[in-house]
């Protein structure tokens, strides 16, 4: 019985020491489970979030000596009022990048500084006044018409067109480049029921020349093939010779490829040796791109071979022409710049060496958004002037108030006269003629912009597409809008193509946004000169 | 006295042995009346780690209690909701079958299950048995919630999450979880800084969270404020030293910040981490490139190109990397300019869909594009996402079973080189 009295004992000991055990392990875990909750109580009472700690002190402020020393290595220096607050944490961490981080650049200058000086002076948003119009249409009388490619793949987007006798056959034809569907279109604008068709398959071709490249007496075509539909540092542009041949077909013989997004290109006698070399103006993006001449190093008789020659390292330059800009009968380049150098350069032809440029103008800042170039004699003095336009919104998505028109009046020789003829927004090209017949060249400008690309900024239904400069004495220009609601005109052309003595519109057309368009969409829309 | 002696021995031995015998029995009798309590008390522990949305720590808990009593119903089903959390939905549906086989309430099964449809996007909001459980939530209402924000987020009804996130904000002021989920929304649609800003409000609510913190992170990473960004990276990695993810977070905002080198050493112990992290595998191209050693860049590209050929940004790396050192890179160029054109387009689809969400040649558009030249994985719950609108959709139908088909024998279509050399 003691025994069992003792068992029993013992037994209750273990079991409560068992439960005391079990307790132990039971407070423990619930102790640990709260323990994790401790910091929502310590901390929910705090509105200073521990993370933004490093927000108080701030990065060292930016002095604006220092500023302008790290801009001033690539470009002028923007003002804040350039960009909408929330858009310079973009812009400048895109700098910081494109520089390829090179410290050496920004020195001791923290980017998060500079970034700090832009975001508080700059305006909450960008206002855009009205385009100040006249209502009045003025003496042009036009008709409206659209030209189809029945068969086109997709949407198509035209980069540029051409009105030009290129079969031969007296009359002149219309030469469109499809920028997404690949393709060089033809039509005959004079025919009835005249529709484009393809001559041609070149991947993005931008830019197109009409010249007789071989000397065979049939015109040929010059094409710059951007390489990819939009803006990449890539190797896969070209320059394209579409060379005619005895039948009327066009054979593709790629003059050069490798390169990096080529937009435009001209021919032309460069070094005097009486064979025609081109000048093309590879864009690039970002690491690549530069100006460059391919020399025609033919021997006479023998078909074209050509020899690079760089003339400019930069990228960026997106429009390029010739004309003798000194006057000692060589033809001199003129190219246009944007992404960071947003000028108009000439380059002097020293017997086919270009070691010396002057810059024609410069705008005054790097958002500019530089578009369009056209060399045109403007005020009928027989001196070229520049036809400038700024509406590019594809690097920012923003129309600006900067965005508009401008002629560089020829007063010299490489003395040229600003004029701001008009404001409008997304202003891709502008051309010159006079299309009313009063003896003055008027001036014709399209827009580009999309919805996407403007949301919430602005009603694009309220914007002018297609805006005439009326020059209703010399000098004195009046804006007329011929369309408005239509902003997806990349490129127009003015030329009188059935031949009635007037200057008829071209209108192409193209959106970004392939979705928002059909592949049944129209290619150009003509505005027919009725001038009485 | 012997005798005595004798007498007294015996019983002591019996005794002990008896007593130990007792002891012992005591203990698994205890271990055996107090094993359900332990099963319980685990369960209990996971329940409140859900609660708190660490679903990893529940499953660990309810392991401990499978292990006491595997065939505990409850702790089936509580994995299954764990599972479901993290996304395992094959795990998930795996435990439900096992929960109801031990006899678990078929009510609440029912209701598991419907949670898991919902939350893969694979029922819409109007589902009629989704729409009564709304209605009447009960205790439920965070899971209901929870599950229906992330199927509209997954099938990029973004509307509906938006209704779900209004009405969840009004019914439980308190709690993180519709402001990190409107985070997401808006980090869907590319509204970054507005992202942070809900992240923030999420992470005020609930500084324990790390998920928010790394979310918050990537937020201010995209706004590009890198400095705050790298602070909360920094402060979610004490706490999960080995996410590879985080790490490469920090490691691209220490890349964008110019710590060229410090941003190297990271992605690298990314790749020890996660051997297949493509995103480290470029960014460490990319840095390679740049500073003249395109050779290696193209060693660490390879392995990602032949994995990832739809990524377009992998391919430019590697065409550049291939065009320095004078290799052939034609192809790749063309694929990333491509791609890159596919892409605008998808974007500029994906603000359609915003507007017509139940257009759903809108969502095939995007669906069949991604399979070309985005991520197969996102172009298939496009197609998806227009079966639920419209189940005899047959260009959708086609294109997920030419998918599969394909998958079935994988395609050649990225490089392929002896020298992986990492």
């Amino acid at each position: 019985m003691t025994t069992t009295g003792d068992s029993s004992r013992n037994f209750r000991r273990i079991a409560a020491s068992v439960v005391v055990v079990i307790l132990i392990i039971l407070v423990t875990s619930a102790f640990r489970a709260s323990a994790s909750r401790l910091p929502v109580e310590l901390s929910a009472g705090s509105r200073t979030p521990p993370w933004d700690s490093e927000a108080a002190g701030g990065p060292k402020p930016v002095t604006a000596a220092e500023l302008a020393q790290v801009c001033s290595h690539c470009h002028l220096q923007p003002q804040p009022d350039v960009l909408p607050k929330d858009r310079w944490s973009d812009t400048i961490w895109k700098m910081v990048q494109i520089g390829g981080r090179s410290w050496n650049i920004w020195g001791n200058t923290d980017p998060e500084a500079v970034l700090d000086w832009y975001r508080r002076q700059a305006p909450d948003r960008l206002d855009l006044p009205p385009i100040a119009t006249d209502t009045a249409k003025g003496s042009l009388r036009l008709t409206r018409r659209e030209i189809f490619w029945p068969d086109a793949p997709a949407p198509p987007f035209v980069a540029s067109m051409l009105l030009i006798d290129v079969l031969g056959d007296r009359r002149p034809e219309l030469v469109v480049s499809d920028m997404r569907n690949g393709a060089i279109l033809l039509g005959r604008p004079g025919d009835p029921d005249s529709s484009l068709e393809p001559i041609a398959q070149i991947p993005h071709p931008a830019q197109m020349r009409a010249v007789d490249l071989d000397a065979d007496g049939r015109m040929d075509l010059v094409v710059a093939n951007l390489g990819s539909f939009l803006a990449m540092d890539h190797k896969l542009g070209s320059v394209e010779w579409l060379r005619q041949t005895d039948d009327g077909r066009f054979e593709r013989i790629t003059l050069a490829d490798g390169l990096s997004r080529v937009s435009d290109i001209q021919p032309a006698d460069i070094d005097g040796d009486g064979r025609l070399d081109i000048v093309v103006a590879e864009f690039g993006y970002h690491s690549t791109g530069r100006l460059f001449v391919l020399e025609n190093r033919a021997a006479p008789g023998e078909p074209p071979t050509f020899t690079p020659r760089d003339i400019d390292g930069h990228h960026g330059a997106s429009h390029v022409a010739t004309t003798d800009l000194d006057e000692d009968g060589l033809p001199d380049i003129v190219a246009l710049f944007s992404q960071e150098l947003e000028s108009v350069r000439g380059y002097l032809n020293q017997g086919g060496r270009f070691v010396e440029f002057r810059e024609l103008y410069r705008a005054p800042h790097p958002a500019w958004g530089s578009s369009g170039m056209q060399l045109v004699d403007v005020d009928g003095d027989a001196r070229l002037d520049i036809l400038l336009t700024n509406g590019d919104t594809y690097d920012d998505s923003l129309l600006k108030p900067y965005h508009g028109i401008r002629w560089l009046q020829q007063r010299g020789p490489m003395d040229y006269e600003v004029h701001d003829l008009t404001r409008m927004y997304g202003v891709f090209h502008a051309e010159a003629a006079d299309i009313n017949g009063n003896g003055l060249a008027d001036i014709v400008a399209c827009s580009m912009a999309e919805e996407d690309n403007v949301e919430g900024q602005v009603d694009l239904d309220q914007f002018v597409s297609v805006l005439w400069l009326d020059q209703v004495a010399p000098g004195q220009f009046v804006p007329r809008v011929i369309e408005q609601s239509a902003c997806h005109h990349p490129t127009l052309l003015l030329g009188d193509y059935d031949e009635d003595g007037d200057i008829d519109l071209f209108v192409g057309n193209g959106r970004f946004d392939e979705t928002a368009a059909s592949a049944r969409a129209s290619v150009v829309t003509v505005w027919e000169n009725r001038a009485d | 006295m012997a005798s005595a002696v004798k007498t007294v021995l015996i019983p002591r031995r019996l005794l002990l042995g008896v007593s130990l015998g007792i002891v012992s029995l005591g203990i698994v009798a205890a271990g055996v009346m107090l094993r359900p309590g332990l099963v319980e008390y685990r369960i209990w522990q996971a329940r409140r780690a859900l609660t708190r949305h660490d679903a990893r720590t529940a499953l660990s808990r309810l392991d401990l209690a499978e292990s006491l009593n595997p065939k505990s119903g409850a702790t089936q089903f509580w994995m299954a909701r764990a599972h479901r959390r993290l996304g395992q939905m094959d795990r998930a549906h795996e435990r439900l079958a096992r929960a109801s086989r031990l006899g678990y309430s078929a009510e609440a099964l029912d209701l598991e299950a419907m949670l898991a449809l919902a939350q893969a996007g694979r029922i819409p909001l109007s589902d009629p048995r989704l729409l009564a459980r709304m209605m009447n939530p009960g205790d439920d209402a965070p899971e209901l919630y929870e599950a229906a924000v992330q199927g509209s987020l997954r099938s990029f009804r973004l509307d509906d999450a938006r209704s779900l996130l209004d009405a969840w904000e009004g019914d439980q002021a308190d709690s993180p979880q519709p402001h990190m989920y409107r985070g997401l929304v808006l980090s869907h649609q590319g509204s970054w800084p507005e992202a942070a800003d809900s992240f923030s409000r999420a992470l005020a609510l609930a500084p324990w969270r790390n998920d928010v913190r790394l979310h918050l992170a990537r937020a201010l990473r995209e706004s590009r404020d890198y400095r705050r960004a790298v602070g909360l990276y920094r402060q979610y990695l004490v706490g999960e030293a080995d996410d590879p993810d985080a790490l490469f977070g920090l490691g691209m905002c220490l890349d964008s910040l110019g710590k060229s080198q410090e941003a190297r050493e990271t992605y690298v112990r990314v790749l020890t981490l996660k051997p297949d992290h493509d995103e480290a595998r470029l960014a460490i191209g990319k840095l390679d490139s740049t500073h003249g050693r395109a050779a290696e860049a193209i060693a660490w590209l390879e392995p990602a190109v032949a994995r990832s050929p739809y990524e377009q940004d992998l391919r430019l790396a590697y065409a550049w990397a291939l065009q320095i050192v004078g290799r052939p890179a034609r192809e790749h160029f063309e694929f990333a300019a491509r791609a890159q054109a596919a892409s605008a387009t998808v974007k500029h689809l994906v603000r359609r869909v915003v507007d017509n969400p139940r257009d759903v040649e809108l969502r095939y558009e995007i669906g069949a594009m991604l399979l070309q030249y985005g991520r197969p994985q996102e172009g298939v719950v496009w197609l998806e996402s227009v079966l639920q609108i419209q189940p005899d959709h047959q260009r959708a139908r086609d294109a997920l079973a030419a998918h599969e088909a394909a998958r079935a024998v994988p395609k050649r279509d990225a490089p392929t080189s002896p020298r992986t050399a990492h």
